[in-house]
């Protein structure tokens, strides 16, 4: 047993190590291992529940969601103006979101990190030294090409559509090893075949004596004369799993690693991070919006990898085209109409198939704390150069469809019914304002972000908040800018230059 | 700010370490543990909500599949957080009072038909108050297509999924 509840303890629990890492996901994970195989006695703090994998990949899609997705899904980035209000998705269990991702891999875009290098001024961000760290993670967590062969139908399709209209497409990398494209990556992977940060960095993190403990919150950094002297928050062994007793965990360095929505409200409830007034703000999210085409073919989109081809076709843009594919009663829920209407669309869901599109946007969210709740409030204003992308991208998705033959598509505009290729120029985009856009979110970054002054940044080029000398960051919040690729490839190789940093390696 | 530190101190060394992640102890299963009463009210509207999106041309669907469904929402919401207990409770209250008032009736969704509910709620969507609709009809959707009825009926019937249960 190398992962202790916090409901275990009735009453307040004190502990004492090296370094506490608060959060088990893709920023915390790597940062424990690192540090736990250097010698440091090290205690891992997650606010969810322990899962083991075979428990979670035999549950039921719904049944992961109410037990390991935070809020049960239905996290909102609440839209500003023309905007749409966005459903950011995460996990709240040990390994973060690591166990529910598509275990899609990118490296972070050169350009993206020659603009942190030059622009930033951070001079080991730029691609050739950040090599040796995307190098490190693709090895320990075994990242490969998914194979075209475990392409779903749906994507096959679309790519088919593609290239016939001289779109590229390549295969993704994930991180999986025998992976038999059962495609419910999202909710478990029932063949444990996906090597998630639970399957990866964490084992090996308690191989080397860290302590994990689970069901246990942090509320905030302990500070006494100018240094951090630990954290302190709550088990969660309350009745239903409320908060109770008091939890405090004595060390010499604190490591936050909560994620861009919690880490920010930690250290605002610390009194730290303020300096450049940055704090929680400059979130981005990669706005993703889902297309969906009907064939007359059976497509049971289901089948397959659930994620296995994308395209930087239109990259210039500022899009990428992911495939993608959802639980068949979302699938359903995305369609317009409810009653009979809705009914004769439920019945189409074997024959939909659906692929994703995800904007490289500018940071235009925040993070805010909310009196008397735990949870944050987020709020998104879409910059009009992403917005104006929005139409661009859908209609260029639909034609891909018409390509590939189908007969009608669904764009993800609440109540809008289906276009053909008739009357796909029809649509009056003018008139579909932000809110009525279906949006959603898994990659929320930037809220802590990284820069070398603390003029205009949360942590410094090593990750440290510049007011205090040992809190640190390592998860998504410390990206200076979004990336436009699924960042959980980036935010391990920048957890595990942090952690070398602080290992003294 | 310091919060009280207890009588009782564990050395990290002291807890339970070393090989890979093993299961929770018995008892601590997330599927065992306790679940957060959900209010009548709530179950009620869902119910009623749940008529509307579900009926067909035959009319309302069965009541033993549609209580089936609102067994599992009181679970998914007992389980899932306060903040989706919040949400989804609000969505539905705004929906059973405000959607009848798309379609020119009074009071309650829970007075119309299943046809009419359907008619209200799809009026709804079509607004800018879709994102209210949307979020109970995701959440019961993905639960209905775990049936296996919904499954046999859409042909969508997937080989890596167990039946509801199976994991309990």
């Amino acid at each position: 047993m190398n992962v202790t509840s916090g409901r275990r303890y009735a009453k307040p629990l004190e502990l004492e190590c090296d370094t506490v890492v608060v959060g088990s996901g893709s920023g915390g994970a790597p940062v424990a291992a690192t540090l736990a195989e250097a010698g440091e006695r090290v205690i891992v703090l997650e606010e969810g529940p322990h899962v083991p994998g075979p428990r979670h990949g035999a549950m039921r899609q719904s049944e992961s969601v109410r037990h390991v997705w935070r809020d049960g899904a239905m996290t909102l980035a609440v839209g500003i103006g023309d905007s749409p209000s966005i459903n950011v998705t995460a996990g709240r269990m040990v390994g973060g979101s690591s166990p529910l991702t598509g275990g899609v891999c990118f490296r972070a875009p050169e350009h993206v990190l020659e603009e942190w290098s030059s622009a930033l001024s951070i001079d080991d961000l730029g691609p050739s030294q950040m090599q040796r760290w995307f190098d490190q993670v693709a090895k320990d967590i075994h990242i490969e090409d998914v194979p075209a062969s475990l392409r779903s139908k749906s994507t096959a399709l679309f790519v088919k559509g593609g290239e016939a209209l001289g779109v590229k497409f390549d295969s993704m990398q994930r991180n999986t090893h025998n992976c038999n494209g059962c495609g419910r990556c999202n909710f478990g992977c029932p063949h444990e075949a996906k090597l998630g940060v639970d399957r990866t960095y964490l084992p090996r993190a308690a191989r080397a004596g860290a302590t994990i403990v689970s069901d246990a919150i942090v509320e905030r950094v302990e500070l006494e004369g100018g240094r951090a002297v630990g954290v302190s928050g709550s088990l969660l062994d309350g009745e239903y799993g409320a908060a109770r007793s008091a939890l405090r965990v004595r060390a010499r360095r604190v490591v936050l690693a909560a994620g861009a929505m919690y880490t920010p409200l930690i250290l605002r409830r610390s009194g730290l991070g303020r300096r450049s007034g940055s704090l929680g703000k400059n979130l981005t999210l990669h706005p993703s919006f889902r297309v969906m085409g009907r064939f007359d073919e059976p497509v049971r989109g289901w089948e397959g990898a659930l994620q296995s081809a994308y395209s930087k076709h239109y990259e210039h843009d500022g899009t990428v085209l992911n495939s993608v594919f959802v639980p068949n009663g979302i699938l359903a829920a995305t369609m317009p109409g409810f009653g009979k209407h809705h009914a004769k669309h439920r019945a189409l869901v074997g024959h939909l198939a659906m692929f994703g599109v995800m904007i490289h946007d500018e940071g235009a969210g925040a993070v805010w704390r909310v009196p008397f709740r735990r949870e944050p409030l987020l709020t998104y204003k879409m910059t009009k150069r992403d917005r104006a992308r929005v139409p661009v991208v859908l209609e260029r998705m639909a034609k891909i469809f018409f390509a590939a033959g189908a007969r009608e598509v669904f764009f993800p505009v609440f109540g809008l019914d289906s276009v053909t290729p008739d009357t796909l120029g029809k649509v009056d985009w003018s008139k579909i304002k932000g809110p009525k856009l279906e949006c959603s979110s898994q990659h929320p970054l930037g809220t802590c972000h990284m820069g070398s002054s603390d003029a205009h940044s949360v942590v410094d080029p090593h990750g440290r908040v510049w007011d205090v000398p040992n809190v640190f960051v390592a998860d998504g919040s410390i990206l200076p800018t979004s990336l436009g690729v699924n960042p959980q490839w980036t935010i391990m190789a920048m957890s595990l230059r942090v952690a070398h940093s602080l290992a003294g390696g | 700010m310091h919060l009280p530190i207890a009588q009782e101190k564990h050395d990290s060394s002291a807890l339970p370490l070393a090989g890979a992640l093993a299961p929770p102890e018995p008892g601590d299963a997330v599927h065992e543990r306790p679940r957060h009463p959900v209010s009548p009210g709530t179950l009620a509207r869902a119910r009623v909500f749940a008529e509307g999106l579900f009926s067909t041309e035959d009319g309302a669907p069965d009541p033993a599949r549609i209580e089936w469904l609102v067994r599992e929402l009181e679970d998914f919401l007992g389980r899932a957080g306060g903040n989706a207990r919040l949400v989804l409770g609000a969505c539905l209250f705004a929906c059973n009072i405000l959607a009848p008032l798309f379609i020119r009736r009074m009071p309650t969704l829970a007075d119309l038909d299943p046809e009419s509910r359907a008619l209200a709620l799809e009026r709804v969507e079509q607004t800018a108050f879709g994102p209210i609709a949307l979020g109970p009809k995701a959440i019961l959707c993905m639960i209905w297509f775990e049936h296996p009825d919904t499954q046999r009926e859409t042909h969508t019937e997937v080989s890596c999924l167990r039946s509801p249960g199976d994991s309990q």
